[in-house]
Order: structure tokens, then sequence, then C-alpha cells
């Protein structure tokens, strides 16, 4: 192997070669900036292809759990908590009613306005055995529920199945919690979702009248079901067009509905204009999804930033070159993408980017993002932004769930309610969580390939540990500070610089893990295998405080949590676990890496593709196959407690498959060469 | 000094930690309490869809410094412990709002009655009486009392406005909430507030017996909390 | 000074020691916290972080591993608790500091190292001793960070003269991190908290320590003075545990303990009066209350109470606050018997003019509280409002008064009272001084190592 090919990844050339594939990166960066500029395009645009003008209904500002925003949020958060399902597109589909990303809205209509369909919707949906089992049903009828199946009386004098599941959680509310069985959770969890589709209903929630003095607050149509209809907000023209509105809907009449809904749009354009707006503005961001779309394009930059790395040593250099900035662009305009969200977020909010556990996962996410590309342009391996595009994915999707839990940019409870906090020590110390994470999924990236592959020369295995050495560093700094600083909020706020509760410990361990890492290598107590292995550790002691502590509190106790998220983050530390500590059992010079700098490949070039396409098929094809069959919820959680062996399997699969491939063309190089010129 | 003498010395506490806990006396004074502003007898008045109404508010009745959304008005006055004042509140409701029966039940909850089949035999609701504006009915609650820090007692007045083509026009309710010993110290500027309530303009009520504005003195009549 | 590599001092200054003491730490504190599933917080801290040996059972790893499984397990491991790790990774660094750090400076360099480094401790300290600029710090305490910041650059640019460029930062990050520990020391012996309550429209001289509870036996001297007798928890649990009763004669009555709760609820009997059902309580026994349910334990204890031989009566007596102290006549004087929770009188009166609870709008998540108080100091004659909100404290004798929440009559939904956190740390504005210590020393070091690495550059290309 000559030099100048390990050299390669230093010398990304900015100049010469083909001009196609300089263009290359410039004409991708393009392309997807134009797709997103069209998506947020398009969603300034009205969207109506109903009778009903649902996507204006979606614009009009409505006020529920303490905060102001668009029905369409309203809906779609509903939605999601009794469905756990964003949308029920195929259902709305088949009627021809409506393009994919309004159905939230047209359930939520059709439910307020009481017409008969809304209660045959198959929305509530429903896991467990015991419960399906408490309302005459079996696995076998299916997840999802209409409301009417609760409500109408299952035979002539009957009494509804609503009655029986309020007792049963009524009776499973006393039960102290640490005392309950999963039917007990459950069936309180079915209930809470019942209840919230009965105010709903009512129309008791959100709460449509705007206050017309200062210092009055949003009233709903109705305040107590008791009382029947709020006076108070049918006088009030909001109220009364809202009356209008639901009436026509009721009557199937279209014309009136969309003139009635203008004029309660109107009227609250004119009377509550910054609130309009904020709400119209955050009805563009749900259709938008940028989170969504997101997710898609880290998946594309990884897979770029992947190719860069594992191509390396096969690829012409001009041909690297524009490989690894096409992924850089990727990166970047994703990056761009993200940051934009979260200042629409910030905007929307008015408050710092982090002010619950789902912005926690965003921020995150972003903060290893922004690190990694920093990282790459120094480094141009290809292992930062493969780091960073897995971060961002990881991130992403906790994010996209824990938005089950209900509205994203909730209010804040009132010992949190400071923005100058929440501004310092919160980004600081989740900057040190980023920074934390991002050490390790480098030290993974180096685990992985140095064990399986041949690609972690010295030269690359030393840039990854000055890269890691570098994040720690600063993780240590940030989650010092963060630390520190949320004990003086702690002291401003109560008086006590430090209490020991969970949280707190959570953050001080991090301290610890990343000053246990930097003293060890400043005493040589460890080499570069040492300090990735601890990096990796770093992980779990994040994911042990970033989401550990808060579970101490109900999920230790709580039977629920065993098949929810207590046994992901089970999973998660036991994968990890392993990803530390096989380095440790495999000696250095098994690793394949080191293996082949003294000897020659185990295999024939051929019989090396074979089989490493073979290992990356298996390993790509079990991966989708688990993939798909957890989004579907039939795959037993505790398969992915071999996930490390697939990563395993995929790298060592796809590490054959690349040498193989060098060697053949090489060897062809060689025959090529032999051959007289003549020929 | 006190902060470094305190450095210097507090190591010496971990030797000196672990004393023994012994049985204490000591005197201590007694918190100034509450000093119920003296206010005179007064007229207060209220607008509720486009009409004024008025009352007398007794002497020594303060307004609540914030009197919540479902009210029309919140006083406050002494009660017998320190801890714990009287409270008058007045709202109203339009139509009959479920009759007297409904709201005394719902009162009945208020103070820990469960169970409720009915008033308990301590319990007193009067007829309903014309008091010019429409009819009042005069209801006192006995509640438990088990050594807490409620009020254990209601003495309230649901006055039913007639609408002009008959049934009820709108539903006042006069609740005063507190423990025996100050519902009997308040029941008779209870009686005062409602027997003044009036829309603005109408002359006042001839009152024998009851306080004026002008000059003080006088018992209330024994008809006003007086069940039959 | 240069020792061989068998000195007990080598081993004692080691990197190796630091970082078994600091994995030894995030096991202690990853177990302190496990531990709070079924103790209390202050048990914890007083058990594994204030504490030099802890046994640490194994059954805080249930939780973990088997939520939910009810058997607990047998077994655990004894393990140093948080002040001997502390102590001995404080002796750790000053060996480092001794054997690595060396005086590096010569000279006249030197001497302006040293004028500086005490020039600039000789101000810290005199801001926090001299009375005007410490009441500064008790009032606020943010703006003093930043006139410490001058003082600390000082010492910080005297470090360099003395130890070189390099290690400079590292002093300086170190010190501030002694500092914060030896804050934390400070607080862990000498801070008390505790809490007021003050009824809408009252007034409270009493701090209460909700950590532990006393029986008060309280006799009005009439003139504005009461007389308080008072039995400390660990008596009553002893005589409790020991069948003893309690007659020291400063009690008025022999006490007889029947039976101590730790922790209770308030639980509603039915009682058929006739033809209706009123509601009674009784007070029921509960777990402890542990530290990640972030609640407090409410004792109760049934005691019986004998005047000389004669048996006065058998009565319940809680901490929980609506249940009311009996009223006992003993040779014409009355004294009210209570269980409640430790206090402490203050020679002035908080009065509550007005408290506010604001919720969000159709939610119960509260938006805010605030409280309008009326501060009377009879010995100073000082008479004036105060104002306290989240995050806006009052602060006045040495102590803080944080908003902490409220206590509220459901039934009638209304709010009767504020309570306030009392805090009394007179270490409370070290981990201050220690964060703008570590903080410069954190800025220097990285400027340090930029320059250096810029430096290595340069020479490199």
């Amino acid at each position: 192997m000559s030099e100048s090919k390990q050299d390669r990844f230093e010398t990304i050339e900015t100049t010469g070669g083909s001009k196609v594939l300089r263009a290359l990166p410039y004409v991708l960066a393009a392309v997807i900036a134009v797709y997103l500029l069209m998506g947020a395009y398009k969603v300034t645009q009205p969207d109506e292809l109903s009778r009903f003008h649902y996507d204006t209904l979606g614009k009009v500002p409505v006020s529920q759990d303490g905060r102001v925003k668009p029905f369409d949020t309203v809906a779609r958060n509903a939605l999601l908590q009794i469905s756990q399902k964003q949308s029920l597109m195929d259902e709305m589909l088949l009627k021809g009613e409506g393009t994919s990303d309004k159905p939230a809205v047209i359930w939520l209509a059709e439910l307020m306005a009481g017409r008969p369909e809304a209660m045959q919707r198959r929305v509530i949906r429903i896991d467990d055995p015991g419960v399906l089992g408490l309302i005459g049903k079996t696995p076998e009828d299916g997840q999802l529920f209409s409301f009417g199946e609760f409500m109408n009386p299952p035979s002539e004098g009957a009494e509804p199945i609503y009655f029986e599941v309020g007792r049963q959680a009524e009776r499973a509310d006393k039960v102290r919690d640490d005392l309950r069985k999963p039917f007990d959770e459950h069936v309180i969890g079915l209930m809470r979702k019942l209840s919230l589709i009965q105010r709903l209903r009512i129309n008791a929630t959100p709460f449509v009248v705007p206050p017309e003095v200062q210092g009055d607050e949003w009233v709903p149509i109705v305040k107590d079901p008791r009382e029947g209809l709020n006076e108070f907000a049918l006088d009030r023209k909001a109220g009364q067009t809202w009356q209008a509105m639901m009436k026509a809907l009721r009557d199937d009449n279209h014309q009136a509905f969309n003139s009635a809904l203008q004029d309660h749009l109107a009227f609250k354009q004119d009377f509550v204009p910054a609130k309009a707006r904020k709400a119209a503005f955050e009805q563009g961001y749900n259709r938008y999804a940028p989170f969504s779309k997101g997710i898609a394009l880290y998946i594309l930059a990884g897979l770029m930033g992947l190719l860069a790395m594992l191509l390396r040593p096969i690829l012409p250099r001009d041909g690297y070159t524009a490989l690894w900035r096409s992924g850089m662009a990727v990166l970047m305009i994703v990056f761009v993408l993200h940051t934009a969200a979260l200042i629409v977020r910030i905007w929307l909010q008015g408050r710092p980017p982090v002010t619950n556990l789902y912005s926690s996962a965003v921020f995150i996410g972003w903060g290893i993002v922004g690190g990694a590309i920093v990282l790459e342009k120094i480094t141009k391996l290809g292992v930062a932004s493969l780091a960073a595009s897995s971060a961002g994915v990881a991130t992403l999707l906790v994010a996209l769930h824990l938005s089950k839990d209900g509205d994203t940019m909730g209010v804040m409870q009132a010992v949190l309610d400071s923005n100058f906090w929440l501004g310092t020590h919160v980004i600081t110390i989740t900057l040190g969580y980023s920074a934390t994470f991002l050490a390790g999924f480098i030290a993974i990236c180096y685990i992985v390939f140095g064990m399986t592959t041949s690609l972690m020369d010295r030269k690359m295995a030393r840039a990854i540990a000055g890269m890691v050495y570098a994040v720690i560093c600063f993780a240590l700094l940030f989650s010092f500070v963060g630390t520190v600083l949320g004990g003086i909020w702690a002291d401003q706020s109560w008086g006590r610089f430090w209490g020991w509760d969970p949280k707190e410990n959570g953050a001080i361990l991090i301290v610890l893990m990343n000053a246990i890492i930097l003293h060890a290598r400043w005493g040589h107590l460890v080499k570069e295998r040492g300090i990735m292995v601890l990096a990796i550790g770093g992980n779990i002691v994040t994911i042990w405080s970033w989401f550990g502590t808060n579970m101490l509190g109900v999920g230790l106790h709580a039977y629920g949590f065993m098949d929810g998220a207590w046994a992901v983050l089970t999973v998660i530390g036991t994968n990890i676990l392993l990803l530390m500590s096989l380095p440790l059992w495999v000696p250095t010079h098994l690793w394949y890496t080191n293996y082949r700098l003294k000897h020659p490949p185990l295999l024939p070039p051929l019989q090396q593709v074979m089989i490493g396409s073979g290992l990356l098929i298996v390993g790509v094809l079990t991966t989708a196959a688990f993939l798909t069959m957890t989004l579907m919820g039939t795959l037993n959680i505790y398969y992915w407690f071999s996930a490390w062996l697939l990563l395993f399997m995929m790298a060592a699969g796809l590490g054959q498959l690349i040498e193989g491939v060098r060697v053949c063309w090489e060897q062809r190089e060689e025959r090529l060469k032999g051959l007289p010129a003549s020929a | 000094m006190k902060r470094l003498m305190f450095i210097l010395i507090a190591p010496l506490f971990v030797l000196g930690c672990g004393e023994e806990p012994t049985i204490e006396r000591y005197e201590v004074s007694k918190p100034v309490g509450y000093d119920w502003p003296d206010t005179a007898l007064r007229e207060a008045e209220v607008e509720v869809d486009g009409l004024s109404w008025v009352w007398e508010v007794p002497p020594g009745w303060i307004d609540a410094p914030e009197v919540p959304d479902r009210l029309l008005a919140d006083y406050r006055f002494k009660g017998s412990t320190e801890s714990l004042p009287g409270r008058m509140t007045v709202s109203k409701i339009d139509g009959d709002a479920g009759g007297v029966n409904a709201n005394v039940f719902r009162w009945l909850q208020q103070i820990y009655i469960t169970n409720v089949t009915g008033p308990g035999p301590k319990d007193k609701i009067s007829e309903p009486m014309n008091i010019g504006v429409g009819e009042a009915t005069f209801i006192e609650l006995h509640g438990q009392y088990q050594g807490e820090h409620m009020p254990t007692r209601i003495a309230a007045a649901i006055v039913q406005i007639p609408a002009e083509g008959g049934g009820v026009y709108q539903t006042w309710f006069f609740k005063l909430a507190g423990d025996d010993a100050t519902l009997e110290a308040n029941r008779t500027g209870m009686a005062q507030m409602v027997l003044t309530f009036r829309p603005k303009g109408v002359p006042r009520p001839v009152l024998p017996g009851l306080e004026t504005i002008d000059e003080g003195g006088g018992e209330v009549p024994e008809q006003a909390t007086d069940e039959s | 000074m240069k020792l061989s590599k068998d000195n007990p001092l080598t081993w004692l200054a080691s990197l190796r020691l630091t970082v078994v003491l600091l994995a030894m730490s995030m096991y202690l504190i990853f177990v302190g916290t496990l531990a709070q599933v079924e103790l209390g917080i202050w048990q914890v801290v007083e058990k594994y972080f204030r504490s030099s040996f802890v046994y640490v059972p194994f059954d805080v790893f249930r939780s973990l591993l088997y939520p939910g499984s009810e058997e607990t397990w047998a077994y655990g491991h004894w393990f140093p608790g948080g002040f001997l790790i502390i102590g001995l990774l404080l002796v750790n660094l000053l060996a480092a500091h001794a054997l690595r750090y060396k005086v590096t400076g010569k000279g006249n360099m030197l001497w302006l190292g040293y004028g500086l480094v005490l020039a600039g401790t000789s101000v810290t300290a005199y801001t926090v001793l001299e009375p005007k600029t410490s009441a500064t710090i008790q009032q606020d305490v943010i703006v003093m960070m930043l006139i410490w910041a001058v003082p600390m650059t000082l010492i910080g640019v005297g470090c360099h003269y003395i130890f070189g460029s390099r290690k400079a930062g590292i002093v300086l990050i170190h010190a501030g991190i002694i500092l914060m520990l030896v804050g934390e020391y400070i607080t862990g012996i000498g801070a008390t908290e505790g809490q007021m309550w003050i009824h809408e429209q009252g007034a409270s001289n009493t701090i209460r320590d909700i950590r532990e509870a006393e029986i008060a036996f309280v006799r009005d001297l009439g003139d504005g003075k009461e007389e308080h007798i008072v039995i400390p928890q660990a008596i009553i649990e002893s005589a409790g545990e020991n069948d003893e009763p309690i007659t020291d004669t400063t009690v008025p009555v022999k006490v007889r303990v029947d039976r101590w709760m730790a922790n209770t609820e308030k639980v509603s009997v039915d009682f058929e009066d006739g033809d209706r059902t009123q509601l009674l309580w009784t007070m029921k026994e509960k777990d402890a209350a542990t530290g990640t349910e972030m609640d407090v334990d409410q004792p109760s204890v049934v005691v019986t109470l004998f005047d000389g031989e004669k048996r006065l009566g058998e009565y319940l007596l809680s901490t929980v606050g609506t249940v009311r102290p009996i009223q006992l006549e003993l040779d014409g004087q009355t004294w009210e018997v209570s269980l409640r929770f430790k206090e402490t009188h203050v020679p002035y009166t908080l009065q509550l003019v007005d408290f506010r609870h604001d919720k969000f709008t159709g939610t119960t998540t509260p938006m805010n509280y605030s409280s309008t108080l009326h501060l009377d100091a009879p010995e100073s004659g000082e008479s004036r409002d105060a104002f306290i909100k989240m995050n806006q404290p009052l602060r006045y004798d040495q102590k803080a008064f944080f908003q902490s929440g409220f206590f509220q009559q459901s039934a009638l939904n209304r709010n009767l009272g504020t309570v306030l956190q009392v805090a009394d740390n007179p270490g409370a504005w070290v981990p201050y001084l220690s964060c703008v210590v570590v903080t410069v020393g954190l800025c220097m070091h990285f400027v340090v190592s930029l320059l250096r690495y810029e430096r290595r550059a340069n020479a490199s290309a």
C-alpha cells in the first residue's frame, strides 16, 4: 500500500480533478435546498381539497393547557395522545377527504361539531390484552377502537362500556403507585384518553373565546358540563361564530361553515393579531414537519459519510473528495434546517430552546451535529459526519417518540419559569450532554471499525483519538459549568446550592466521568483503546442522567414502565456495555485492523467480496426487519439486545467487501501493467 | 468577622456532633396578628348584564384582595381564630340554578357531608320570603367538626328573581362560611346584606331594627334568620 | 522535592489514586441515587454522603434490575462514605500539588507573583469580612461574582509567575474545587433549613424544621408572651421503644408514648349519625417518604397523659396541619398540647398581606406564586413591606426567605396561606466564590492551551 493513499484524506482537493465531480456537492446542495424551500412555500399556501375549509380552521388560535396555539396543534396533539399516530391517513384517504396532513383537524372538527362519523372513527389505541378483555374484545379485533364503541350500549338496555372503564380506572387510581399492575396503568391510561375525547366532544377544551379586557382569560364554550353552555362565551362574537361553524358542520352546510369560519378567524386576527399570526405560523410549522424531513436527510448524510470513510482506499482522489464534500453539503443543509426549526420554536414559545424532555432531545442532537461538523471540517475523515448523522437520527427519533406525551411547547411550572437560568444553566448542561454523546459516538466508530475492518490505519486512529480527547475536554467544561450554574439557580430559588437529588447527582456523574477520562489520560493510565472504552461509557452515564433519573421517581416502582421506556433504556445500556467490554476481551493484535498490518487477508479477494456482501446483506435485512416489526409493534423489544452483533456484522461485511474489491482492483492493475504494451 | 470565626470554628462542630437532645422550656412573643380595619357600614354596587344592584356591607367587613371570576363580590371579616377569617361571597346564575335543594346538597358536600339524603336535624331551611326584589330562602348548614382548621358551617341565602313572563330570571347566592363562632357573630350582618339587596335606584326597604348607613343601632328582625 | 517511586507520598499524589477515588465517588453517588427510591433524601445524605463509611445494601439495585419486585434482597457491602472519599481526594490533590507543581518563577518575577496572589487573596478576604460588602454578598451575589473576578485575575496572573503558564490555570481550577468542597462541608454542618407558614392575614415568627417533630406544651402567659415546653423527637421515639414514660419535671404532665408513627396520612372513616353519614378521620401509618417522591414525613403519635398518677386520657397528636392541638386544664392553667415540626422562633414577625397564586388558563399548572409581606422587627424598630416571589427571595437577618408553596383548603378552593422556605447558610457564598475561581482558572488554561497549540502549529508549518 503506497503512502500517498494513506495520506489522501488529509489532502482533500479543492482544485483540479473532474469538473463534474467538483460541481456535484453544489448541485446536490442546491437540489435539497430547493426541495426544502418549496416545501416551506407550500405550507404558506392554503390547501383546501375538501368543501369544508379545514386548512383555514387549522390556523385558528385557541387556548389549551395555558397556551394559545393553532387548532391544528390541538388536533394533532390530541390525536397523537389518543391513537399514538400523527394521522389517520389511511382511513381518511379512502373516503377521499383532505390531504395527508389534515386528518387530525378533520377528526377534531367533526368531534366538536358532534357529527355522527366522529363517534365511528377508530382512533383509541389499546394494547393491553387485559383492557381489551375488559371491553369485550380480543387482540384479533385490532388495536384501534372508536369512541362510539364505548358510549353506545353493546345491547339493548345494557350499560355503555364507558362506565365500567370509569369504575376500573377509579379503583386503579386508588391503588398506590408502586402496587399497580400493568392492567391498572393501562386502564387509567384508557380512561384518560376517553375523558379527553369527552371534554373535546362537549367543547370544554380548547378554549375558543379570547379575552376582551386586559387581564381576562380565554374561556371555553362549555365551562362545566353540568351547567351547559357558557353564556358568557356565547355573548361574545368569537363564541357565536364558533357555534355557527359547529352548527354548519353538523348540518353538512359547507358554505355556512366557511363563511362562519371566515368571520371567526377575521375576528381573532383583528382582536388578538399577534396570537393569530403566531398560530398561523405554527400551523405551517406543523405541516412542514421539519424534524421528519431532518431524519431523512440525516440518514442520507450519514450514508455519504460512511461511504466516504469506507471508499477512501479505493476511490480516486477527486472522486473521494466529491463524495466527502457532497456528504458535508447534505449535513450542513440539514443542520441549517435543524437550526431554523429550533429558532422557530424559540420564537413561537418565547423561551430558550430547552424547556422539556422533547426539546432537550432536539437540542442535544443539534449540539452533537454542530460539534461534529466542526470536527469533520478539521479531520475530513467521514467519521465525525457518520457520528453526527447517527446522533441526529437517534435524537430526532427520541424526540418524535417523546412528542406522544402531548404539547411539545407546553407551559413551564412556576419554579422553572426563568428564561435567564433556562438560557444559561439548561443550555450549558445540555451542551455537556451533547459533547459527551459525541465523544461516545465517535469512540463507537473507532471500536467497531477498528475491530472489524482494515480501514483504521495508525494515522486515522490517532486522528480519531485526538477528536475524542478534544470533545471530552469540552464535555468536561460544559458539564462542570452547567452543573455549577444549576447549583447557583437552586441556591437563588430555594437557598440550597446542592441537594443530592437524582437529577443533580446525574449531572455530577457526567462531570466525574469526563474528569476520570482526562485524568486517566494525563496520568498515562490508559491508551487509545482505554480512552475509547471510557468515552463509550460516558454515553451510559449521560443516558442515565438524561432519562434514568427522571424515571427513578415513578418508573422504578411502576410496572407499566417495563414494557416501555425502561425496557428501551435497559436494551440500550446493555448494548453500550457490550460495546465497552468487547474491545477489552479481544486482544488488540487480534483486531482486524492490527491483524492486517502484519498479515495478508484471511481469504482470497473474491471470497472476501462474497462473504462480505453476504454478511452485509444479512445484517441490513435483519436490521430492516427488526425496525419494521418494532414500528408495527410486533417485535419484542428484547430482540434489540443483539443490536451490537448486527452492528459488528454489517461493519465486518462492509470491511471485507471493500477490501476484496480493492485487492481485486489492484491485482487487475498489476496484470494490466504486466501485459506487453503492444497488447 | 462572624463569617471568619465560623469557618475557623466549623471543624470543631464535627467533634461536637451527636449531642443529646433535651427537653426544653422557653418563652417567646406571640406574633402580632392582622389588624382588622374598622370599616363602617357601606353600600356596595355591582353591575350585571347592564343592571346595577346594590346591598349594604356590614361594618368590619373588607373586600377580599382579589375577587375570583365566578364571584360578584367576596368579603372577609375577623374570624373566631386568627388563622381563619370568615368569608362572605356573592354570585349569581341565570335561571333557577336547579332550585334550592340542589344547592343545599352541593353545599353539604363542601362541608364534608357525604352520602347526602337531605338536610340534617340541625340544619335550617326557611320558607321563601319576599324581600322585594324576589323570593329569598335562608339556609344554615352544619358540617363536620373534628378539630379541623376548616369552615364547618354555611349560612346562606338564595334569592330568586322572577322573570317577567313567569319562571326565574336569575338566582343569586349570598354565602357565608366559617366556624360556629364566626357564623354566630356575623349572622346579623349577613341578613342585613341580603335584606338590603335591590336594584340601584329602588328605595331602601324599611327594615325596623336594622342599622342604617347614617345612624347606628338595632337588631335584626327575628324572621330574617328564623326558620319556620 | 524528588521522591522515589516506592515512596508512599508518590503513591498518595498519583493520578492513579485520583482516578480510583473519582470512580469510587461515582459509584457512591450512583448508589446514593438509587437508595432514594426507598429512603428519604435526608437519610440518604446523612448515610451516604455525610459519613465516613456506609453499608450499601445490595437491595438498592433491586429497583434498577427488577423494578416492581417486592422481595428485599439480603447482604450488602461496606464502602467509603462521602466525607472519607472527599477527604482522600483533598489529600491526593494537595500531595500532587506539593510534589508535582513546582515553583518555576525566579527572582523579581517570582516575588511579583507572590505579591499578586497575596493582594488578590487579601482583597477577596476583605470583601467577605467587611460588613458592607458582605451585605452585598447576601443581597446580590451575582454582582459580587463580577467584583471577585478582579482579585481572582490578580491571583491568576500571580500563579502564572509562580507556577508557569502551563500549571497556573490548573492550580486555580483545583483551588476552586477545594473551595467548593469546603463550602459544602460548611453547609453540611452549619446550615439550617426550615419553613414558615403564614395564614392569609395572619403573622408568624416561627420557622419549622420539617425533618424533625416535637411534642409541644404551649401556655399563654399574657402580655403577648407564650411559654413553650418541647419534647424532641429522639426522646419521644426512645420513650416509645423502651416503653418508659417521660417524667421530666419540666413537662407539666407525665407522658406515656403508646405508639409512634413516623409517617402517617389522614384517612376518613364514615360515621353514621342518624340518617346521614359524616366523614370523620383518623391517622393511618404509611411508608416513609422517599427521596424520589419529594415528600415530607408526617409523623403522628398516640400518647397517654397522666397528672401525677391520675390518667388524663389518651390522645392522638399529629403534625398534619389540619389536626388541632388538644386543650389541657392543669392547676388552673390552660395548655395546648400538639405534635408539631420542630420550631424555632425569630425576634421579628412576617405578616402575610396578600398571597397570589396564578395558574395558566384552564390548567392546574401554577404560573407564579407571590407573597406580599409586612416585616415587623420590634428590636430594631424596623417595619416595612416585602415582596417575595419565585426566584426572588427576601433576605433578612442572615436568612433567605423563598416562596416555596402555599397551603389551601380545597373544599372552598381558597388560598389560605403561603409557605416560605427559610434557609440560613453561613457558607452560602462559598460556591459562588469558588465558581469565580474555577472560571478564571478554566479561562487561563484554555487561552494558554490555545496559544501553545497555535505556536506548535506555526512551528510545524
